[in-house]
């Protein structure tokens, strides 16, 4: 059943838009020793691809992400942008952090315009576009509010809001939804769907959410247990557009679930063994 | 109590002025019946008297004003640089592991020793006690900025640098506004430093200042004018104090509000 999913169906003719060859990284961890977080990674997404992610917290996902936005230099191997090889972060790339990052002095409207603001759009300009954004965004009213004054949903509205006002050609998110509530993150999913319908970007999405990177993405990437490396690749050939409540009860949904769920309980068992053994010798 | 009444609350403003009203009207019945020396304490009324005349001899406004000129040219002088250094200190590694040390040295020194020199290389105008209000506003913005500057959120900063922001707009857009609580902080313990400096100054050589008149009438057992230019100082302190107070209200609308 697993190698159903594990098969490439036909193959894809999209050009690739983001390549990984032979990632490495590794640190130094507080007491010395050398830990290697990415092993040997090698990755292509295609172009307007929807990838995510998956992987045992502590697999590295998060910093393998940080290398494709270059804000992490890898130690060996190289990221490619449109067959081109970057050096540090690109323009073409849009970033949400799993924290949150919206800047607490800046009302929304202008935390949205901040990145027309970095690449000198008029003033004019930038805030029309931004309060355009908002209102398509269902943010309308909330443009003067401070960050401290919105619900943490809201707050990853304004997030998202303000990544596609840059309309990056590719949108990078570390589990942009991990402390929300299951409905918040529902309706926040929900949005994703129709903004990626609408936009086809390509998108690689980290989370530790299985359901979550079944219901998002075209593909799902199994990461292992520390050091991070491929372990498996599945293809998600369910029916778009997508709807989050729904898809939840969908037969081949639940298949896909139990398949990849058993592989990636694998990973978690071992990552946690590592994490005892780790204490047991620290 | 009547519910009505539950919720009526005495303004703060109010409450210490009934305080210092019954605090002065003590003073005043323990110097009327005797009981206190009055040339050793004073009292409220020889004090206010003292103020007044001093008023129309138009001596407020001329010592008041060089004092607060001092402070403020200090403050100013010394806020600047003690910005500046400390973000130098927050952009260079390097420039804070071989000068910090000895700004802390620097700041462990009593500023009173500096006086002498000050005095014997900037004369006794208004120059020397604005450089000793200077040297004493600095170290307390140096400190409090630059601490300010390490714990800005990297979050933040890898936000706008993923949005393709370069050094210059990184400062501008993260590391100053979130500075800027820092900087308030400073502003308001720097005005009291700023004072303080330019009235050490002048009790170590002038001849004009609120500082020089402390000095002065201490010198002919004038306790009631001490007392009076005591009395000018909490006044000026103050209102500088509210003023700022204000300003941080006003510039730091972004936070949440702090409970009680």
């Amino acid at each position: 059943m697993a190698k159903v999913f594990n098969i490439k169906s036909k193959p894809d003719e999209r050009a690739i838009k983001l390549a990984l060859k032979n990632i490495s990284v590794s640190f130094l961890s507080t007491n010395g020793h050398r830990v290697l977080a990415v092993n040997d990674i090698s990755l292509d997404v295609r172009e307007k691809e929807f990838v995510a992610l998956i992987g045992p917290s502590g697999c590295g996902k998060s910093t393998l992400l940080n290398v494709m936005a270059g804000l992490v230099t890898p130690e060996s191997g190289q990221v490619l942008i449109d067959g081109e090889e970057t050096q540090g972060v690109s323009r073409k790339i849009g970033y949400m952090s799993q924290i949150d990052s919206l800047l607490p002095w800046a009302t929304v409207i202008d935390n949205v315009a901040l990145g027309l603001e970095i690449r000198k759009v008029p003033k004019k300009k930038r805030l029309a576009m931004a309060a355009e954004l908002i209102t398509r965004t269902g943010l309308a009213g909330f443009e003067y509010s401070y960050p401290h004054e919105l619900s943490g949903g809201m707050k990853k509205r304004v997030t998202i809001t303000r990544v596609l006002a840059i309309d990056p050609e590719i949108l990078f998110m570390d589990e942009p939804f991990g402390p929300l509530d299951a409905f918040t993150k529902e309706m926040l999913q929900d949005d994703i769907l129709r903004i990626w319908d609408e936009t086809k970007k390509t998108v690689v999405y980290v989370t530790h959410d299985l359901g979550e990177a079944i219901t998002l993405a075209d593909r799902v990437v199994l990461i292992s247990s520390r050091p991070g490396e491929v372990k498996a690749e599945y293809e998600i050939n369910l029916p778009r557009p997508r709807n989050v409540m729904d898809i939840k009860f969908d037969h081949s949904f639940v298949d896909i679930e139990r398949t990849i769920w058993m592989d990636l309980k694998e990973e978690v068992v071992k990552a946690k063994e590592g994490q005892e053994y780790v204490s047991k010798i620290s | 109590m009547l519910a009505k009444y539950r919720d009526f609350r005495i303004p703060a403003l109010v409450g210490t002025m009934v305080l210092v009203s019954v605090l002065f009207a003590l003073w005043e019945a323990a110097a009327q019946s005797g009981r206190v020396d009055t040339f050793f304490f004073s009292s409220p009324s020889l004090i206010g008297n003292d103020i007044v005349k001093m008023w129309d001899k138009g001596d407020i406004s001329k010592h008041v004003t060089i004092t607060i000129r001092e402070a403020f040219w200090g403050l100013i002088y010394g806020g600047l640089l003690g910005t500046i250094c400390a973000f130098a200190f927050g952009a260079s590694k390097k420039l804070t592991n071989i000068l910090l040390p000895l700004m802390v040295g620097f700041n462990g020194l009593p500023k009173l020793a500096l006086g002498p020199l000050l005095i014997f290389w900037f004369g006794i105008g208004i120059e020397s006690k604005v450089v000793m209000s200077a040297v004493m506003v600095f170290f307390i913005f140096l400190f409090n900025i630059y601490a300010g500057y390490c714990n800005v959120d990297a979050t933040l900063v890898n936000a706008v640098k993923m949005m393709g922001g370069d050094k210059w707009q990184i400062l501008r857009k993260v590391t100053w506004p979130s500075c800027m609580p820092w900087f308030l902080v400073s502003l308001r313990t720097g005005l009291g430093m700023a004072i303080m400096g330019a009235i050490v100054g002048e009790y170590i050589g002038a001849n004009k200042g609120l500082g020089w008149m402390i000095q002065d009438a201490g010198g002919t057992y004038n306790i009631t004018r001490v007392l009076s230019c005591i009395f000018l100082l909490i006044v000026v302190m103050a209102s500088l104090d509210y003023f700022v107070k204000y300003l941080e209200k006003k510039i730091l609308r972004w936070r949440p509000a702090m409970e009680q």
